[in-house]
């Protein structure tokens, strides 16, 4: 199956381009009268849904254990724009669903196949407790809570089985091997979540309340300070375009802050080439922004330049790790 | 970069999904300086068609069929066809291999669960002389 759903998925993308391209030449014609307009609009909206549903396709075919981790962050509310759709066809088609994110959530280190592979595992699960009840409901809440988000999957099954096993208190699976042998489900998803840092936290399960929540690391690295509201901020100092563009998209796939060098709020952290580091003149400059508490990444080769505690050389060749000497 | 003395710019789509290739040149003709759309024909030719035609940009699908290597054919545009730019295309970026595309000399990288506009504005910003790279979501 997922080699199917990820060839579905491949196939779908391929046909869903050229007719987005299609309809913005149609569009732009000014021969259309404005039912016609409407009626573009109309497919163009469709065929979005149709993208959607082929990236959802690929998010739960990928093989999680292939994924390029360090790149793949998740942000809810897109993630969820994806999955909705294949959420929706996993629970019995008269049920409610319903995401409940606060805006501005950060981004969770988890890739977003991994995550979208988890929880279709728990709403597997879901469907089936929820087969026999009259108006089902299913929803998603997340809530961030220092350095981690915790994502909630709420149902509204008549759980007094499970309550009766574990009752209300059952804090944590990862402790609990009978929670575990109880549901396959939620072994599974934890299995896979744990790869990547996070962790089943807790399942509730009260009459017609039944919850499991998803703790996941944040992708956002913040400052010495510690503070969500503090993000490390990155000064980007690449005189190659393409170097710049690798690292801006690492930047902000983490959720940090680009800022620049003379700005009001210093760096954390200075992002330069070899060729800027090595002339005298600027090395002064950049040397002096470590005496204030900054690390310097060199894109580059060394080259017998004297070792600097401050001074992390990064090969070009790894730029693609670059989130890692973040 | 190699442009006409107008300024116009000039496009090669190297890829096997004709639908893609059709539609893209249809898109192109939108924009006021949008010059020529060149084809390639036979895919075993690309590398002949580009250094003989010398698109300003040349949109590469990085997974080819018939074991036609596409990192080889973006290093060899790159080195020999310096007035030439790659954006690659794809359906299954990483991070490694977004790394490998840049280091060889392509100068975009576009994902094809992106937009559009998304890749019209990538072409835009890969004419500007800037690097991009445009990923899904």
């Amino acid at each position: 199956m997922p080699l199917l759903d990820h060839g579905l998925g491949h196939e779908l993308r391929n046909l869903v381009m050229p007719i987005l391209l299609r309809i913005d030449a149609l569009t732009a014609s000014e021969k259309l009268s404005e039912k016609a307009l409407e009626d573009l609009a109309g497919i163009r909206r469709s065929v979005s849904h149709i993208q959607r549903l082929a990236d959802g396709l690929r998010l739960i075919s990928s093989d999680p254990l292939a994924l390029d981790a360090e790149w793949q962050v998740t942000q809810l509310p897109e993630w969820w724009a994806d999955v909705r759709a294949l959420v929706n066809d996993t629970l019995p088609p008269h049920a409610f669903v319903t995401a409940q994110f606060p805006e501005h959530l950060p981004s969770v280190a988890i890739p977003p196949a991994v995550l979208a592979q988890g929880v279709i595992h728990l709403l597997v699960d879901a469907r089936t407790a929820l087969h026999h009840v009259l108006r089902p409901t299913v929803t998603l809440r997340a809530i961030t809570r220092g350095d981690v988000l915790d994502l909630t999957v709420e149902d509204n099954r008549d759980d007094r089985d499970i309550a009766e096993h574990d009752g209300p208190t059952a804090d944590s699976i990862s402790q609990s091997t009978h929670s575990c042998a109880f549901n396959s489900a939620q072994c599974a998803a934890h299995s896979l979540l744990r790869r990547y840092g996070a962790e089943l936290l807790s399942v509730s399960a009260t009459d017609r309340r039944h919850a499991v929540t998803l703790r996941i690391p944040l992708a956002t690295r913040t400052n010495s300070v510690g503070s969500s509201a503090n993000t490390l901020r990155v000064a980007i100092q690449l005189a190659d375009p393409r170097h710049a563009a690798v690292a801006r998209v690492v930047i902000a796939r983490r959720g940090l802050r680009e800022s620049s060098l003379d700005g009001a709020e210093l760096p954390d952290v200075v992002l330069c080439d070899a060729k800027m580091y090595c002339d005298v003149l600027l090395q002064d400059e950049l040397l002096e922004h470590t005496a204030r508490g900054a690390r310097l990444l060199v894109i580059g080769d060394p080259h017998g330049e004297p070792v600097r505690p401050q001074v992390q050389w990064i090969d070009p060749r790894e730029l693609a790790r670059l989130a890692e000497f973040l | 970069m190699a442009s006409a003395p107008d300024s116009r710019f000039s496009v090669m789509c190297v890829d096997d999904n004709a639908e893609l290739v059709d539609a893209l040149e249809r898109r192109l003709e939108l924009e006021a300086d949008f010059g020529a759309f060149l084809r390639v024909g036979e895919l075993t030719d690309a590398f002949e068609r580009i250094r003989a035609t010398q698109p300003t940009v040349v949109i590469l699908d990085i997974d080819l069929p018939n074991g036609i290597d596409a990192l080889a054919l973006l290093a060899q545009v790159a080195s020999e066809v310096t007035a030439t730019r790659v954006i690659i295309f794809t359906g299954h970026p990483t991070g490694q291999l977004i790394t490998n595309c840049m280091a060889l000399g392509a100068w975009g990288f576009v994902t094809k669960g992106t937009t559009a506009e998304r890749v019209i504005g990538a072409i835009r910003a890969v004419l500007r002389g800037e690097a991009v790279i445009e990923l899904d979501d």
